[in-house]
């Protein structure tokens, strides 16, 4: 090829730039259509308003970086293919140095861009960062230890772990669930995608966080912030039912712990042991606050902070040895005989 | 004439091959230069190994690969050593090798500081590497936040390895700050008006500026961890009134400056590679280094954006957002330069060249979901997962590293008299261009779809194995990307073709001396009156400073 | 063709010492970069101090202080700021025996900092109990002010060794810049010790 370009090359190299766009749009599709698909744990399967508000901004700035991203691109492709070195055409192109008026522009409108997405983002967080609390709304400390939750309900004399229960709402009573976010040992961060941004739960302050929702369900998330060893396995179970359903269940776990005779053996090996020196069973002398309260354990789907299903099987081998379970965790195993086992794990079984 | 600076006689004509311990006793900036570089791609092996066992432990849910403290360690490391290791030892590397060039000096202003600057990096490397073999790495972050790092819950003293390491190549750090401020201000050749600075200095000089800012502050925040950890202070532990929240303050305060220091030289090279490959002078010089300074004065007023989910009042986090939305306008201002300089060129797809045209591509993207980030409640979701990993690769990867490699094959001539291979060049390229794709995009979309960062396993019910799996397979295609670089750089370095002095046809001092230059790079100090002294000199009849 | 040599040879009449930016010397320039990396530690230490002023639940508060004893130390250092100025100004002059004693007086004075901040120093351990990991206000107390310490004593090793080769007789005019920039450090530590003062001992106290 010359020097010169053929005119009836254009209309080709037009399509070809053309077909790049395309793939880009397809592309970001793609990525916009398989986010929303797949997968219950994501930022766009929403149930709740906060998320619902984030829902919406992500949208809007995915269409506006994407529009960006398009046109950039577009105009890289454009002058790579339009102003390549063509074959033996070895002078030198007419040097431009700038222009003030096409600098000004391209300074000005992404000012203007950005004005409006800030606009947008400033309603967004005063929407969302609430600090008057509704007298109606349902308040949870929300205690992080590394690496399970503890969750207490102040008004309901009700505490439990890694398994947050709410009642949903209908249109006229909202209620709303308000968290009060606390940590004992080192930072970690609360984070329900489907229900909420995530908020750090902090040691020295007392962090807030809401949401509410009119769908019963399981939501699921996880500790956010790196927080040690078993970050990755401090998973959180948000259950979300009818008020009838929720009352049922505060009621029960506001109960003192079953005692049965027939697990003696196993009640008397807890307390003998140093269980109870960590973990709370209300109505017996264990008051332990290191780790989970056991006093309605087996109301819990989930060991281990959601790791493993709450199973017979499970139970009797995290008791055996936690650490082949969950790595690291804080609970030792105690080398204990088959019988001791039996009779533990008979006891656990108990409380229902 | 008086710009004549005597010469000393060479008594050694012909070359040879230097010792070791000539390298090793060096004050020359190239040699510093160039062991620097060594150095950073030593370290830059260390931890993309890390990467990579980190990438087979996350192949599938419940994967039993690593163990949860390894892979704790690793990401540590892995973050660690890319941003002290490996990004800035490179950055500065290049700045020690180019700045005297550029501005036709014989050498830094500090020559002897120049060394002890080398010599307190790769100390701090081995020291910081050393925590391995005495019972195990930091495995904190590398963003080490209290109270994680506390006595308490970090025993061992893996920590203060860390803390030691970074104080020292710290240490390194700043005198290379000061010395490419020295330099740069009181060294350049006659005529070079700091209207007429390559770009690549102005953005040397600014980054400079921003570590002798930057790096105090976090001394400052490791000598109190020190003391809390060894004499029991209580800076940044909550149990005795001490703050989780001030460490990330002072942390980010020189983390969010850190980002920028470690962008602003591949900005600087990709400003001198671009045009001479699209062979037409950079569009709008004045708004690109106007750019700079300000991306350098905002950067510094933006570190809470990373401490949007920590809690902090409605008012800081608008104003952090604010700051940080703002930024995004000088950095589109230098992508628009970049592009319009293309436009209407007759551009070269040289191996340097197509890097460059990578950088824009990626480092777009990188840029796009930053603003993203910079909407505070977008954030509230999105900080701490996978999406924000896959940002920050997008900037750091697909922006500083692309821009490093196009450096390399840019310079390597100027440092080896040799053409790197450009077949195995564009090899390189597009691997990495694929791999790194295959890698990082992936992240967006597992990061929306719940996936925090740094989990050693995750849950199969989380729906992220493939997202995972095309990461992993990303990984591999990148390693034979920098399989054929080490194959290009050691065979070129052998057998490459020879290069002449300005093999590239470029504009810059640099370009004027040989290649490699010798020990006092010009015989006779250039004037320079533009900005481009060799297009002058190449086109007597069209000179730049008839525009400028 | 020597292209540098064309290049001089067109150039517009070049200005020599354009690039010694008005008396900036690299070394000026350098000591200048430094201190104002200096003056960002010190900004991040006295961010820290206010930020746990009056946090403490226990222990000694601020009203432990010494104004008095610890305004005799800052006199002392600004006295020094003086002499260790006409030291520099003396060698830039040529006269070297008189920089010597500047340089000595300097040093004698900066002994007698030391002495003043470590009785108050022992006072403080000892009588009242303040030490780095008793409460907030010792650990960023401490922190701080050694910080400062610790810059003192590197310019006691400054000054020892220009006492060193003033000793060994192979002090002259070249020693110059450097006795310069030992000034320009002094004045710096001592302004800090004077911020410092008015921060932690006037201001919050």
């Amino acid at each position: 090829m010359t020097g010169q370009r053929p005119k009836g090359l254009i209309p080709v190299q037009a399509k070809r730039h053309g077909r790049g766009i395309l793939l880009l749009a397809f592309g970001l599709l793609f990525f916009a259509s398989s986010v929303f698909a797949a997968g219950e744990t994501n930022i766009v399967q929403t149930v709740s308003p906060p998320a619902d508000s984030i829902k919406f901004l992500f949208y809007l700035l995915l269409a506006v970086v994407g529009a960006i991203f398009l046109i950039v691109e577009g105009a890289l492709i454009y002058c790579m293919v339009r102003f390549r070195k063509r074959e033996g055409d070895e002078s030198e192109p007419p040097q431009i140095y700038g222009s003030k008026p096409v600098e000004i522009a391209w300074t000005v409108a992404p000012a203007l861009i950005v004005f409006v997405l800030f606009l947008v983002v400033l309603r967004s967080i005063v929407q969302i960062r609430k600090v008057d609390v509704p007298e109606d709304a349902l308040r949870v400390v929300v205690t992080g230890h590394q690496w399970w939750w503890e969750f207490h309900y102040p008004e309901l004399g009700v505490t439990t772990a890694n398994e947050l229960h709410v009642p949903i709402g209908d249109d006229e009573n909202e209620r709303a669930v308000f968290l009060d976010l606390q940590s004992v040992d080192v930072i970690h961060s609360f984070w329900v995608p489907q229900l909420s941004g995530k908020m750090d739960v902090v040691p020295g302050r007392t962090n807030l966080l809401w949401f509410a929702t009119k769908q019963p369900g399981l939501y699921r998330g996880q500790c956010a912030e790196y927080c040690g060893t078993q970050h990755a396995n401090m998973l959180l179970r948000v259950v979300a039912e009818s008020p009838e359903e929720f009352e049922r269940w505060a009621a029960q776990q506001a109960k003192p712990a079953v005692d049965d005779p027939k697990v003696a053996a196993g009640r008397q090996l807890f307390m003998s042991l140093a269980c109870m020196n960590c973990h709370t069973i209300k109505g017996t002398p264990a008051n332990g606050t290191f780790a989970p309260d056991l006093t309605h354990l087996m109301s819990r789907q989930t060991l281990a902070s959601g790791m493993v299903e709450n199973n017979p099987k499970n139970l009797r081998d995290w008791v055996d040895n936690p650490q082949s379970i969950k790595p690291g965790c804080l609970m030792p195993s105690f080398q204990l005989s088959s019988k001791q086992l039996d009779d533990l794990v008979a006891y656990l079984e108990t409380l229902h | 004439m008086a710009t004549t600076v005597a010469v000393p006689e060479m008594t050694d004509k012909s070359p040879r091959r230097s010792s070791l311990l000539e390298w090793v006793t060096t004050v020359d900036h190239k040699r510093i230069g160039i062991m620097y570089l060594l150095a950073a791609l030593f370290f830059l092996v260390c931890a993309g190994t890390e990467a990579a066992l980190m990438r087979i432990q996350l192949w599938k849910a419940r994967f039993d690969f690593l163990e949860p403290d390894t892979f704790n360690q690793l990401f540590t490391m892995h973050g660690t050593t890319m941003v002290f290791f490996v990004g800035m030892p490179i950055l500065v590397g290049f700045g020690n090798f180019l700045v005297p060039l550029m501005i036709g000096a014989r050498d830094m202003a500090f020559p002897r500081m120049n060394a002890f600057g080398l010599w307190m990096f790769i100390l701090g490397g081995l020291l910081t590497y050393y925590s391995f073999l005495q019972g195990g790495a930091p495995d904190v972050g590398w963003f080490a936040y209290a109270p994680l790092t506390s006595a308490t819950f970090s025993r061992g003293m893996s920590t203060d390895y860390w803390i030691l390491g970074l104080m020292t190549s710290g240490l390194g750090t700043l005198s290379g700050g000061i010395n490419f401020i020295a330099t740069i201000l009181t060294m350049r050749a006659p005529g070079m008006t700091f209207g007429r600075m390559p770009l690549f200095i102005w953005m040397m000089l600014v980054d400079a500026v921003l570590i002798v800012i930057a790096f105090p502050p976090l001394t400052a925040a490791q000598t109190m961890l020190l003391l809390d950890r060894q004499l029991g202070a209580h800076f940044f532990d909550p149990q005795q009134g001490g703050s989780a929240v001030l460490w990330q303050h002072l942390f980010w305060f020189f983390g969010h400056p850190e980002v920028y220091i470690l962008i602003l030289p591949a900005f600087g090279m990709i400003s001198e590679i671009i045009p001479v490959f699209a062979r037409k002078v950079i569009f709008g010089y004045e708004s690109v280094a106007a750019a700079t300074v300000l991306i350098a004065f905002i950067a510094c007023g933006v570190w809470a954006h990373h401490m949007f989910a920590l809690g902090l009042s409605r008012t800081i986090d608008i104003f952090f957002s604010g700051s940080t939305f703002l930024i995004a306008i000088p950095t589109g201002i230098k992508m628009f330069n970049w592009i319009a300089t293309l436009y209407g060129g007759k551009i070269r797809f040289q191996t340097p060249m197509i890097f460059c045209l990578g950088f824009l591509a990626m480092f777009l993207i990188g840029g796009l979901s930053g603003v993203m980030l910079a909407a505070v409640p977008f954030d509230w979701q999105a900080s701490d997962t996978y999406f924000v990993v896959a940002h920050f690769h997008y900037v750091l990867f697909g922006g500083t590293l692309f821009g490093i490699f196009g450096g390399f094959y840019y310079w390597f001539p100027k440092m080896s008299g040799r053409l790197m291979n450009e077949t195995l060049g564009k090899w390189n390229f597009w691997l990495l261009m694929i791999g790194f794709n295959l890698t990082f995009f992936p992240m967006h979309i597992s990061g929306l779809m719940g996936m925090p960062r740094r989990i050693y396993t995750y849950d199969p019910e989380l729906g992220v194995d493939i997202w995972n799996q095309l990461s992993t397979i990303g990984v591999l295609v990148q390693a034979a990307a920098f399989i054929v670089f080490a194959v290009n750089l050691i065979g070129s370095l052998r057998s490459g073709e020879r290069s002449g002095d300005d093999p590239w046809d470029a504009w810059t001092l640099e370009w004027l001396t040989t290649s490699p230059p010798p020990a006092y790079n010009f015989e006779v100090i250039p004037a320079v009156r533009s900005r481009r002294p060799l297009w002058d000199l190449k086109h007597p009849e069209d000179p730049d400073w008839e525009h400028e | 063709m020597n292209h540098a040599a064309a290049l001089s040879a067109h150039a517009e009449s070049p200005h020599h010492d354009q690039h010694a930016l008005g008396g900036w010397t690299p070394l000026k320039v350098g000591m200048a970069s430094f201190l104002f990396s200096e003056a960002a530690l010190f900004a991040t230490l006295i961010v820290a101090y206010l930020k746990f002023l009056g946090q403490d639940d226990g222990g000694p508060t601020p009203e432990v202080l010494n104004v008095g004893r610890e305004l005799v130390a800052v006199i002392l250092l600004l006295v020094s700021s003086i002499t260790v100025q006409f030291a520099s100004r003396d060698l830039a002059r040529g006269r070297c025996t008189s920089c010597t004693v500047g340089v000595i007086l300097t040093f004698i004075l900066t002994v007698g900092f030391l002495i003043v901040t470590g009785l108050e120093w022992r006072e403080l351990i000892a009588v009242d109990g303040l030490t780095i990991n008793r409460n907030l206000f010792g650990s960023s107390f401490y922190t701080l002010f050694g910080f400062h310490l610790g810059h003192v004593l590197a310019g006691c090793v400054m000054l020892l060794i220009m006492m060193g080769i003033a000793f060994s007789g192979s002090l002259n005019a070249r020693s110059s810049p450097g006795m310069e920039a030992i000034a320009w450090y002094w004045h710096f530590v001592n302004g800090v010790s004077v911020t410092l003062f008015l921060v932690v001992y006037v201001i919050t106290r």
